[in-house]
């Protein structure tokens, strides 16, 4: 749905971006991550067609930036880290000038404003005016003016960033649900505990640079997906060389302390069950075991070690 | 409707703003039918004020605040990504958000005409309303482009845009009525401003005896399209549109040829006239465009290729002026050939556009270098100091043959020539310096 080759883009003293790659498929939710500076809100500018990287190229469901600016601009919805409301208008005024300006026809606009206001739970609120709302819910209503034309790709740039926490919730539950409605959808932020809820994918950037292979899937950070699982097994009481023990009933360990380990298993609920019986029947006390996901704090250290897209070994 | 005209609409005409409006006009009208009761002028005098006030100074505020306002309250990347056609957003806006100071200054334009209707002038009135349409226009749109340049300027030098429309405006202003003043500069009826244009005689225009009034009515409409124009153009870059090549070429040449019009003398001094307006229309392009490094490259890079379809994509909008401005001083030189005059001098005509040359490089040297926010001040400081200096300089060498060094000076137009040329080539050596290098630094 989105697809990134080479992007480089110059401001007129700096490289914000240097050989960008990625790909991301259709539905996804990818968490694009980064210290402040990275180039996360300058490649989501490309990405939304509004502004051109000095080379390589973008496309945006099927569509070049470059070439089809305006069919990439109809196909998505773009909230910016800074955004602004039409302070004066109505919430039912700012969706529906949202939704015609989107496209969408004018007998339909009245009835998309109100489905986008229902979505983000501000039905309640339709006459009142953007400048009297609060911040969560200007947060919301501008999620509502980006989604109205119900967009195939959305890109949201640090869209939790001043929410509390319910608002954070709110927002943790919509992006859940438009992506399971088919919706593509990009997020970027600097704090990963709020992406931790939905992200599916995580591209990381550093110094205007794509981190390691790209993007990195949920299922290697899971244990939860087709992958190898990792269990952390917590014991009763300590033992002399746990994990020569636990190698020699044939299980593969990662990591092994006096009463604890964590066991790589093939995939699937038989596996587990099949090395809880092992263990239990060799005499182990086990008081734990549970499959462990790894944090997308875990895996953006992990990343972050690696070297950058177009660095040298 | 519209939706960006329904929006405009919807914030600048509601109920309150509008039962203001009618109450100030009504304060106005009704003092003036107080202080001179049953007398016309006066009145129609008033009518007229309300216009110039509403139509031509608040109108241009507004028409250019349309887009400033977007940027400072952060929505137009939202409004960028709409789905409306870039015709639809600027008449949307030029005349959505002027809504409220058209229907004032209208009543203003209205009476003014009734008035003249009624004094028997119902010609002079048609003139005036014409006049004010076309001179509203020109100001109002000519705003609305002055904001997207600075947008587009600010944007790809990495700055945050600083708007000054009111200023903007109020410039404008002042140019149409010095134009008018020029054009119309006798009688004015029923004590009308004389730079409405409400005269009668003649203005010769390429020969051609045509009525005052009506010329400057026809000039300001056209003049009035063409700022239309480059909103519409200017919008469609800010919507990552393509312009094709030719019309703001088209536009330059309009100019030059208007100007040259009505140049009262040969065709020689015709030619000067368009040269001068084309040199113009060059150092405006210079300050105009967006001092974008990446685009330099690109159009150096696709003349090296012979890409043509790459050249027009980036060619700078000084190029086409400058071009022109070579075709006046050929036509300057072949003119004598057939018998026109030989005021100005074809080596004078090449002097002044070498130190245009000269001072495209300075313009450019300033505005590309490493802080673009400082480039306007430098390169106009750069000129001052190139001309004023040099001036001081050029004279302490010996009179009117050291100042040609430094100007172009009829009293030697060859050492201005090469003086200008050299000059030329030494600043733009160092200017594009600064437009290939050095690389970006990593951010």
């Amino acid at each position: 749905m989105i697809s990134a080759r080479d992007v480089i883009y110059d401001y007129p003293a700096a490289r914000a971006l240097n050989g960008v790659s990625f790909t991301v498929a259709k539905g996804a939710v990818l968490a694009l991550v980064g210290p402040n500076g990275a180039g996360k809100s300058t490649l989501m500018r490309c990405i939304a067609a509004l502004d051109r990287p000095t080379a390589g190229t973008i496309s945006v469901a099927g569509l070049d930036t470059l070439a089809e600016p305006r069919g990439v601009h109809a196909a998505l919805g773009y909230l910016p880290d800074f955004f602004g409301l039409y302070d004066e208008l109505s919430v039912r005024r700012s969706l529906v000038y949202a939704a015609r300006s989107r496209g969408v026809a004018e007998d339909a606009a009245e009835d998309a404003a109100l489905k986008a206001a229902a979505r983000v739970e501000l039905s309640d609120r339709l006459e009142r005016r953007a400048g009297e709302l609060s911040r969560g819910l200007r947060q919301r209503l501008a999620i509502a003016q980006t989604i109205v034309h119900t967009p195939s790709v959305l890109l949201l740039d640090e869209p939790a960033a001043g929410l509390d926490p319910d608002a954070r919730r709110s927002l943790s539950d919509l992006i859940r649900k438009l992506a399971g409605e088919g919706m593509t959808v990009l997020v970027s932020s600097h704090i990963l505990a709020e992406l931790e809820d939905y992200c599916t994918e995580m591209l990381m950037l550093r110094d205007g640079r794509a981190v390691g292979g790209g993007v990195v899937r949920a299922g290697s950070r899971s244990s939860t997906a087709d992958g190898p699982a990792r269990i952390g097994v917590a014991f009763a009481q300590a033992y002399d060389d746990l994990g020569g023990r636990l190698a020699a009933l044939g299980l593969i360990v990662e990591s092994a302390g006096p009463d604890e380990a964590v066991l790589v298993l093939e995939p699937g609920a038989e596996a587990q069950s099949q090395t809880l019986a092992t263990l239990v029947g060799a005499g182990l006390a086990v008081r734990g075991f549970a499959p462990l996901r790894v944090t997308l704090e875990d895996a953006y250290l992990k990343e972050s070690r690696k070297p950058s897209q177009g660095d040298r070994p | 409707m519209n939706p960006e005209f329904q929006r405009n609409l919807w914030l600048e005409a509601g109920p309150r703003r509008l039962a203001w409006t009618a109450v100030v006009l009504a304060a106005i009208y009704g003092s003036v039918l107080l202080i001179a009761p049953g007398q016309l002028s006066p009145l129609g005098g008033a009518g007229l004020a309300v216009f110039a006030g509403a139509a031509l100074i608040w109108g241009p505020r507004t028409s250019g605040g349309a887009v400033a306002e977007e940027v400072r309250q952060r929505t137009w990347d939202f409004q960028r990504l709409s789905a409306l056609t870039p015709w639809e957003m600027t008449w949307g806006k030029l005349f959505g958000a002027t809504a409220l100071s058209w229907g004032a200054g209208a009543t203003g334009l209205a009476l003014a005409f009734v008035v003249f209707v009624l004094q028997g002038k119902p010609q002079v009135g048609l003139q005036m309303v014409v006049c004010g349409l076309g001179a509203a226009l020109l100001l109002q749109a000519g705003s609305m482009a002055l904001a997207l340049v600075t947008v587009r300027r600010a944007r790809a030098e990495g700055r945050i845009p600083a708007f000054r429309f009111t200023f903007g405006g109020l410039v404008g202003l002042l140019i149409v009525a010095s134009t008018v003043g020029k054009v119309m500069p006798t009688r004015g009826l029923g004590g009308a401003p004389a730079w409405l244009g409400l005269t009668f005689g003649n203005v010769h225009w390429w020969g051609l005896a045509l009525p005052r009034g009506w010329f400057l009515a026809v000039s300001l409409v056209a003049f009035g399209a063409w700022a239309l124009a480059a909103a519409w153009r200017l919008m469609r870059l800010e919507l990552q549109m393509q312009n094709g090549p030719w019309v703001w070429p088209a536009f330059v040449l309009f100019a030059g040829v208007w100007a040259a019009g009505l140049a009262d003398g040969g065709l020689t001094l015709r030619f000067a006239v368009a040269g001068a307006v084309f040199a113009a229309c060059a150092y405006g392009a210079a300050f105009a465009e967006p001092a974008d490094r990446v685009r330099m490259r690109q159009f150096a890079d696709a003349l090296r290729r012979r890409d043509m379809a790459a050249m027009t994509a980036t060619v700078p909008a000084v190029v086409a002026p400058v071009k022109l401005a070579v075709l006046a001083v050929i036509g300057i030189a072949v003119a004598p050939l057939l018998g026109e005059g030989i005021d100005p001098s074809p080596l004078l005509a090449l002097a002044a556009l070498a130190f245009l040359l000269r001072d495209l490089g300075v313009v450019a040297y300033f505005r590309f270098g490493p802080r673009p926010g400082r480039g306007d001040f430098g390169a106009v400081l750069g000129l001052f100091l190139a001309y004023f200096l040099g001036g001081i300089v050029g004279a302490s060498l010996g009179g009117a043959s050291g100042a040609a060094l430094f100007t172009p000076n009829p009293a030697g137009a060859l050492v201005s020539a090469v003086s200008g040329g050299l000059q030329a080539a030494v600043v733009w050596f160092f200017a594009w310096r600064r437009i290939h290098g050095p690389e970006v630094s990593q951010a």
